[in-house]
Order: C-alpha cells, then structure tokens, then sequence
C-alpha cells in the first residue's frame, strides 16, 4: 500500500499534479474554463527529431502560433473539450548538421560522378502548420490538447514543400485566465511558449 | 509561489523529455557519421578525420578533406571524395565513384563499375569488379584481379610488377 502511494505521489509530482487534485477537476465540467476566442502563443522550438529531407542533428529556432476557437463546446457533450483551428509559422536552424545534399559533382574514371562538396554544415527549415486544436480542460489551471493537421514547409535545397503528417500534443499551465505557460511535442518539433488567451 | 513552481516542474519536464530522441550522428574528429536508408545522403566531414559510412541508400556520398575513413555498401551509386591520406572502402554496390588525393587507400569489390583517381603514393585494390578503371597521378600501386584499365597520368607506362599487380612509377619493392 504505501508503496502504491509512493508511486501515486511520483505520478502526481510527474504530471504536475492536475490529475490528482480529483476534487478541482472541471473535466466534467462542460463550459468551466477561460473564455477566448484567439490564442496567440509565441515560443521557442527545439528539433530533436531529423526533420523532412536528409537532414540531421539538432535545431531550434522561434514561431508563433495562432488559433481560433471554432467550436466552444468541443464534440464530447459531457466533457470539458473544445475546438480550435490552429496555423502558425515556425524557423528552426540545424547549424550542425552533418548530412545534406550534393551541391558539386564532378566527373570520375569510368564515367561516375564523385559529390566533392555537400550543402552539410547547416540548414534552415520554415514550417507552416495548419492543425485542428481539440483542447481538454482538466482543471482551472490545467488543460491539455492534441493536434492533427498537415504542414507546408520550405528548405533551401528542396524548395517548398508539403507534409501530409503533422501530428502534435501538448499541455498549459494557466497562470491566469488570459496567460498560460504552453508545451507542445510533436514530429517535427518541440516548443515553449506563453498563450494569450484573447 | 505554487503557481512559480508548477511552472518550474512544467518547464524541467519539458527539458527532460528533449533527450531522448537526439541524433548520434557527429561529423567530427574520430566521431562516427552515418547515412543508412532512403534516397540520397551525402556526409561532409567538420573538419578531418571523420568516421564516414553509407549504406542501404539509392545515392550516397561522403566528402573530406583528410584523414577521413569512409566505407559504402549496399548503394546503388556511391561517391566517395578526399583530398588526401583517406581510407576508402567501396563494396556491394553497382557504381562506386572515388577520388583521392596523394596517400590514400582503396579498397574497392563486389562492384559493377569501380571507377578510381588517386594522387601520389596511393594504394587501390580492386577485386571482383566488373569494370575497374583506376586513374593514378604519380606513383601508385594497384592489386586487381582480370582486366583492370589502369592510366598512369601524365603519360607514363603502367608497369606489371607481378601477377595481379601493377604500378605506375615504380613496382613496390
């Protein structure tokens, strides 16, 4: 048993302890939440992950992302959820970037070509998300949310591009009704930033 | 004050989560870059004597400037660059496309074409190519089984040292 609450107390310290305040959840309850109809985040972005291309290492960069509720009420009756329609525009730098493309071949023996200089050492990468936003209010403080939708982005050697596969999920911590502190992680990236519920 | 600290425990998780999912690939002295799967890869070197390796891809290449040690297998195409006093290995492949600099080795088999320039005090061994065409700028040592085209540049003759043997300059001794 106490070990049973030992590791309740860590889950509760893990996740910031909205799922355990039991008796402050406002999950089931439809409409008990900051009101707003834009948020407008700005944040920081890490890249973690190898973004589209043959790109590689670590990025990070800034955006901002915006998004307008377009169903208060969410799609689950009972539960506290919510919609929105979500679009931003992210710049992440990868300056270490080992892997690249060639930008110089040369002729070889036997008529091979040989790749004598490569676009490696640095890329930079422009995204332009366009997610549905479906929102879970946990508790006055807390609310979740996932993020599906698609994504344009532009890279020097490749140009523009599309990604059919956006797929991202994140949380707040609402210091106020209008300003929480907001964390997302997805494919391809990570973000921290402040939203201005307006 | 609890709100301060909700936050800082937000934000260290956030850090914490970052981790996981880093790329092992560094490009670096001594460090080991890799490209494997997929269309097309080519691996520069951030500085010299890289860890260089291409496999399991339609297009890869890697390009350094010295001391760099690159293998290639499995590619449909591979191209493999160094100024100089590189250890290249080509292998598995249908076209392996290489140029190094004075004091390289080469190791190049079980290729369709094996097309090679080297400079100065190289070493090629070509085994089990079907086309093996070796380019050697001053005195250089090539090892290959039947048929190899061999051009010393510069217009001296390609000397046979012994069998499956030959040089341009001068036999090893």
């Amino acid at each position: 048993m106490r070990s049973a609450l030992a590791l309740v107390g860590f889950s509760c310290t893990l996740v910031g302890l909205p799922l355990c305040a039991h008796a402050q959840s406002t999950i089931r309850q439809p409409g008990n939440r900051p009101h707003y109809s834009f948020e407008l985040e700005p944040e920081l972005v890490l890249g973690p992950f190898e973004p589209p291309g043959a790109q590689a290492g670590d990025g990070y960069g800034a955006g901002v992302r915006g998004t307008i509720e377009i169903a208060p009420d969410g799609f689950l009756p009972k539960l506290n959820d919510s919609v929105g329609i979500g679009f931003g525009f992210d710049y992440l730098s990868y300056p270490s970037d080992p892997r690249g493309e060639c930008t110089q071949f040369v002729a070889g023996a036997a008529g091979t070509r040989v790749c004598t200089a490569t676009s490696g050492g640095s890329a930079a990468y422009l995204y332009f998300p366009v997610v549905l936003q479906w929102n879970f209010w946990l508790h006055r403080k807390w609310s979740v949310f996932g993020e599906p939708g698609v994504a344009l982005y532009y890279h020097r050697q490749r140009g523009l591009d599309f990604s059919p596969f956006v797929i991202e999920a994140g949380g707040r911590y609402h210091f106020s009704d209008a300003v929480a502190l907001t964390l997302r992680v997805g494919y391809p990236m990570v973000s921290l930033g402040v939203s201005f519920l307006l | 004050m609890r709100g301060f600290l909700a936050a800082l425990s937000f934000s260290l998780l956030a850090s914490l989560a970052l981790p996981g999912c880093r790329s092992s690939n560094e490009c670096s002295a001594g460090g080991l870059c890799a490209c494997s799967g997929g269309h097309e890869c080519y691996l520069d070197c951030n500085g010299d004597g890289c860890n260089q390796s291409c496999s399991s891809m339609d297009s890869c290449g890697t390009v350094c400037q010295s001391g760099c040690s690159s293998t290639c297998s499995g590619t449909s195409e591979c191209s493999q660059y160094c100024a100089g006093n590189c250890s290249i290995a080509c292998s598995g492949t249908p076209t392996c496309g290489i140029i190094c600099g004075a004091g390289c080795n080469i190791d190049c088999r079980n290729a369709g074409t094996c097309g090679v320039q080297v400079g100065p005090g190289s070493t090629v061994n070509c085994q089990s190519v079907g086309q093996c065409v070796v380019e050697c700028s001053g005195q250089c040592v090539i090892t290959h089984g039947d048929g190899p085209m061999i051009t010393c540049v510069g217009g001296g003759a390609v000397l046979d040292c012994s069998p499956g043997v030959s040089a341009c300059g001068a036999c090893p001794t």
